[in-house]
């Protein structure tokens, strides 16, 4: 469990469509963490697949977002979102392109717009859905970049067994993403779900 | 989806234990796709990280086999299959081995070999639980043999946009092969 994360208390028993959720963005959420570490690799070694890599981080994972809240949300949100998972990676990139070529000067400068991007995400997370609490948001992501950074260094420092450590703690942090993303939808369902069965109040 | 490939059904009704069961099989039949598509290509390009990435691979998966099973199964089962997750993972190294420096029959042989550990490995599990079928595991292990091998010619040929596609197709077998196991589980009363 990574340090500063709360395990996701889960509902105790679901429905095989409420599980399929948490299943569904569980495995998004960690692709992106699989994905990002094979493309952190193959900038920083210049890996003959890097081409095919990229691709699938920065076209085939926003998809799967995509398809994953459009049924939820509709289109115009889930778009939103793919936008900003896209942002997101184009900001890693740039990040490991100026650690890898030793730029500390333009490292700061990303690794600001990494931090305001995450708050902006946390934000705009909660006005799509109250249960996804932008403070709880705030600090997985912080947490993210925080791992991913970690990463990153070690990478480039050819410290592997270090690596894959922090690399085990980021899958963690995105199975909790995951979860927090299917239970926040879950509960809004069901909220709504009772709410409509309840009686209407008649006056007498 | 890979071909011929059946989806699980899960209950309808899941319980927090059940739930958890199948999300620890499925991460664990992750856990090997990821590692071992990590070691191939670490192994074919003589990456500075095959050490670290062949310790997670070996010592790491094979381990997390064992403290899932062990729960339901006991030490002397969990430590049975942790061997057999182990060999399997050997064998597979020596055909990636024999593969890469184009040793014809090497490469026959560790075939044969990764194809009778899966049938044995197939009848192991079967014999710890009625719902698991020895045909039905066979044939998983068998696409998932077949699947891992076309992830080594792909990197042995560079054709890297047709590895993601086809390990993304073992991602999908892995899902069917976690939920098997956890339906099992879940069928003899998680206890």
């Amino acid at each position: 469990m990574p340090n500063g994360a709360s395990p996701e208390p889960v509902t105790r028993d679901m429905t095989f469509e409420q599980m399929n959720a948490l299943i569904a963005f569980r495995t998004i959420w960690i692709e992106l963490a699989m994905w990002m570490r094979e493309f952190v690799y193959s900038l920083v070694d210049n890996d003959p697949n890097q081409v095919a890599v990229t691709n699938r981080l920065y076209i085939g994972v926003p998809l799967k977002f995509y398809n994953a809240i459009t049924v939820f949300y509709g289109p115009e949100i889930a778009e939103e979102f793919l936008g900003r998972i896209s942002r997101f990676i184009l900001r890693v990139w740039r990040l490991v392109d100026a650690i890898k070529n030793n730029r500390p000067d333009l490292v700061g400068d990303i690794a600001m717009s990494l931090q305001e991007g995450a708050i902006q995400n946390a934000a705009f997370m909660e006005s799509v859905n109250p249960n996804w609490d932008r403070s709880t948001w705030n600090n997985f992501y912080i947490q993210y970049l925080r791992m991913l950074n970690e990463m990153i260094l070690f990478i480039i420092g050819g410290e592997y067994e270090n690596e894959i450590r922090v690399f085990d703690r980021l899958q963690n942090l995105s199975t909790l993403m995951g979860g927090n993303m299917a239970r926040g939808i879950i509960q809004s369902r069901s909220r709504r779900e009772t709410e409509l069965t309840e009686p209407i109040e008649s006056d007498q | 989806m890979p071909d011929g490939v059946i989806i699980e059904p899960i209950p309808r009704n899941v319980t927090f234990e059940q739930m958890n069961a199948i999300l620890t099989f499925r991460t664990l039949w992750l856990d090997m796709a990821m590692w071992m598509r990590n070691f191939i290509h670490s192994f074919v390009h003589d990456d500075p990280n095959l050490e670290a990435v062949t310790n997670r691979l070996y010592t790491g998966v094979p381990i997390r086999f064992y403290n899932a099973l062990v729960v339901f199964y006991g030490t002397e089962i969990a430590e049975e299959y942790l061997n057999r997750i182990s060999n399997i993972i050997v064998v597979f190294w020596r055909l990636v081995e024999a593969m890469k420096s184009g040793d014809q029959e090497g490469v026959q042989s560790a075939t044969r070999e990764l194809y009778e550990t899966a049938d044995q490995g197939a009848a192991f599990l079967a014999s710890l639980n009625d719902y698991w079928d020895a045909s039905r595991w066979r044939d998983l292990y068998t696409q998932y043999i077949n699947l891992g091998i076309q992830v080594i010619l792909a990197v042995l040929e560079g054709n890297y946009e047709n590895e993601i596609r086809i390990y993304d197709r073992i991602q999908d077998l892995t899902v069917t092969m976690g939920n098997y196991m956890a339906n099992g589980i879940i069928a003899r009363g998680l206890n």
